[in-house]
Parts: structure tokens; sequence; C-alpha cells
């Protein structure tokens, strides 16, 4: 399959269901953010997306974002036993490397044409189960479950596990608004109390704004940072 | 409970230092909307049903003193269709770093096209054209910061 991505969207558009996921074995045109290529070996990680039909308002839809790397932090510590930090706002770390990566898109008429509450939103979820090498441009900066672990990690059981608390989260996140969803994320932070650099910007990570913004803290003032990524010693580009 | 023209100033004043986007204010039979963005508002809205509580000619006139902030680049004088911010985000014109503009000034468009990304909280949303046409202006510098309801492009509908 190309993409899980570029699949989920053909069968939105063709009517498919709230929930629906798509899983690939291998994906040769995987997405990354801006272009990026995501990187797989056949066979040997966990690569899906997820059709997301929200009853959020299209503005606070992007805090599924935060939603989807809580229920992947949750479900590697259920299922792997391994503790993943996060770094703002979806990257999943192990040991300071990435081990999974989430990608929304969206793709929506504006806000006067009536069209846009019923876009979908498609979570795509890159996890990196077996892989045991990662090309050049990757050493150092990425890592998998097995690599972590040491033992062997069966996909289905992350892919229900991540399934069923990103579930749950989203649900929280549609009744009872953000604090709580955020409140968790900030818990299994890696980002917050670091110095950081998001595309040039430089700053002390302080917080989380109520949007899910990153609060950047330079000499004299707070920027709120809303897309970018987030590179700090030890981590990486994606 | 009656609303003078002060009181109508001064509301606007607290709404135009404050970071609100939109306000809607009922007292009694007295309306007052505002929004900051989006083109149904962008002059203040203070509608007085009959009998209206003060005279009409300071209502009227209510309205006036406290234009919109005027957006930087922003279309002064179009007939197009505004395509708008559906959300705070970084705007891109292109899919990646480096990769062709989804559209340029002159392009024509079908309904479907993506003119443009948003990025927020790494979603990216591709957004629509959401009319055929000819984009008559972009109003924003690649990768900057646009809030939500910002217009971000300006297309004259072709038939």
């Amino acid at each position: 399959m190309e993409s899980t991505q570029s699949c989920a969207f053909d069968l939105a558009g063709q009517g498919a269901a709230d929930r629906t996921v798509v899983v690939a074995e291998h994906q040769t045109a995987g997405r990354g953010r801006r272009g990026h290529h995501w990187q797989d070996e056949p066979g040997a990680n966990l690569l899906f997306s997820i059709i997301v039909r929200s009853s959020l308002s299209v503005a606070r839809r992007p805090l599924l974002s935060f939603a989807a790397a809580v229920a992947v932090a949750e479900a590697l510590a259920e299922v792997v036993g391994v503790e993943a930090r996060l770094k703002w706002p979806n990257d999943v770390l192990v040991s300071a490397r990435k081990v999974a990566g989430i990608l929304l898109e969206s793709r929506s008429a504006t806000p006067n044409s009536g069209l846009a509450d019923g876009a979908p939103t498609i979570i795509g979820i890159g996890v990196n189960v077996a892989q045991a090498r990662f090309g050049p441009e990757l050493a150092g900066l990425a890592t998998s479950l097995v690599l972590e672990s040491g033992r062997t990690v069966p996909r289905d059981e992350v892919l229900d596990s991540l399934l069923h608390h990103f579930d749950r989260w989203r649900a929280t996140l549609e009744r009872d608004g953000f604090a709580p969803v955020r409140e968790r994320w900030l818990a299994l932070a890696e980002t917050i109390g670091r110095e950081v650099r998001v595309d040039g910007q430089m700053g002390l990570a302080v917080g989380l704004d109520e949007d899910g913004a990153l609060l950047l803290r330079d000499a004299d003032r707070t920027h709120r940072v809303v897309a970018g990524t987030v590179t700090s010693r030890g981590s990486g580009d994606d | 409970m009656t609303i003078s023209y002060d009181d109508v100033q001064n509301i606007l004043k607290i709404i135009d230092s404050s970071a609100l986007e939109e306000v809607h204010l009922e007292l009694g039979d007295f309306k007052l909307v505002v929004r900051r963005h989006g083109a149904p508002g962008t002059t203040p809205q203070v509608e007085t049903p009959t009998p209206p509580a003060r005279a009409a000619g300071a209502t009227a006139s209510a309205a006036a003193p406290a234009p919109p902030r005027p957006e930087r680049g922003r279309a002064s004088s179009t007939h197009g269709l505004e395509v708008k911010a559906p959300m705070v985000g970084t705007f891109y014109r292109a899919p990646a770093p480096g990769a062709p503009p989804f559209v340029e000034v002159g392009s024509l468009v079908d309904e479907d096209d993506t003119v443009c990304i948003l990025e927020v909280m790494k979603l990216m949303n591709s957004i629509k054209a959401g009319c055929r046409g000819r984009v008559a202006e972009i109003c924003v510098d690649n990768a900057a910061l646009v809030e939500f309801g910002a217009t971000l492009l300006v297309i004259e509908p072709v038939p």
C-alpha cells in the first residue's frame, strides 16, 4: 500500500464510518510532516490510520493530536512495559528516541461553506515495533519496541490496546474538554522544562496552553507555538 | 435597561483591547454582535428591535467608530470569495518545503482543489478553494501564523 492516510481518505470519501481503521504491512509512500517520507521495514512495524468523524468543532480538532499521543504512550506501557514520553505535540519517545509518530490530516472547506464540520480527520500512526536497523539519517534518533524491550512484541496486541486507549481519550476530549487530556499529556511530557528549538525559535518549554499551543519562554517573554518541529538534545526531526 | 452611545463605545473599546474573536451581548431588547474577522461581521452589528431602546440614529452611529483591525496584507477591496482560516495555524503555500505552491495569483481552481495547508498541532489541514474561480489574491506570507477567521486567499468566481 502507498499510504494508509491516502487509503483512509479514499474510504472516508466513500462514506466509511467513524472509527474505521486501515492497517498496512508496509507503505511505499508513507507520509510524515511537511513532505517527510515515513520509512518502514516491510512487516516490522505497526502502520495504521483511523478515520475520525469527531463531534468537536473544526477549530478544536487539532486537540485530537494530544489524545492520540497519550493513547500511544499508554498502550506501549500496557503491552510492552516501556516508559514512553511525549515530545510536543505528539511524537512518542522511548529512551529519548522516537518510537512512534503521529500525523493528522483533514481536508476542509471554508467555515462559511457549511461543509467543514462533516469533514473527517484522518489520524495516521506509525509505531516502530520490530525494526532493528534504521537508515543513517535516523541513526541515534529512532528506536523500536523490540530494541527497547528485548523481546517479541505482538503487533495486534499493541493495535488493540492503542485503539482502546484512543477511543477512551477521544471520548474524554469530546465530553469533558481538553483539561483532562492536557493534564495526562503533561504528566507524560518530555518537552516541558527543557531548552528547545522549534523551527528556529529557541526557548525554555514552560507549558501547554489551553488550546494545546506550546509555551516557549525566552529572555523576556513567552511565545505561543502552534506548529513546527521541536528539537532538543537527544531528540530528532520527523 | 437602556444602552447609551457611550456605553456602546466603551464596550467596543473593551472588546478591541481583548483577545476575543466574537462577542454577542443581549440586554433586554438590545442586541450587539461584534466579530473581529469574518465577512458578515466586519463591521459591528447593532440590532435593536422596534421600539428601539434608543433613537435609531444613536445605534447606527455607534456601529461606525470601531472598524475592525486591518489585517496585514489583506485585500482592501475585492468582490471575490474570501477563503478563511477554519482554525489558528501556520499557513503553507506548498505541500512540502521546496515543492511548487498549490496556487499562484491568477491560477484557475475548482471547488475541491487544495489552495493551501494550515498546520496546527501536527494536524495538516488542506484548505479547499470552495468555489470554481481564479485566485485574485494570496493574503498571507508562506509559513506565517494566522488566526482563526483570517482571510487566506481571495478567489474570484468564474462561471
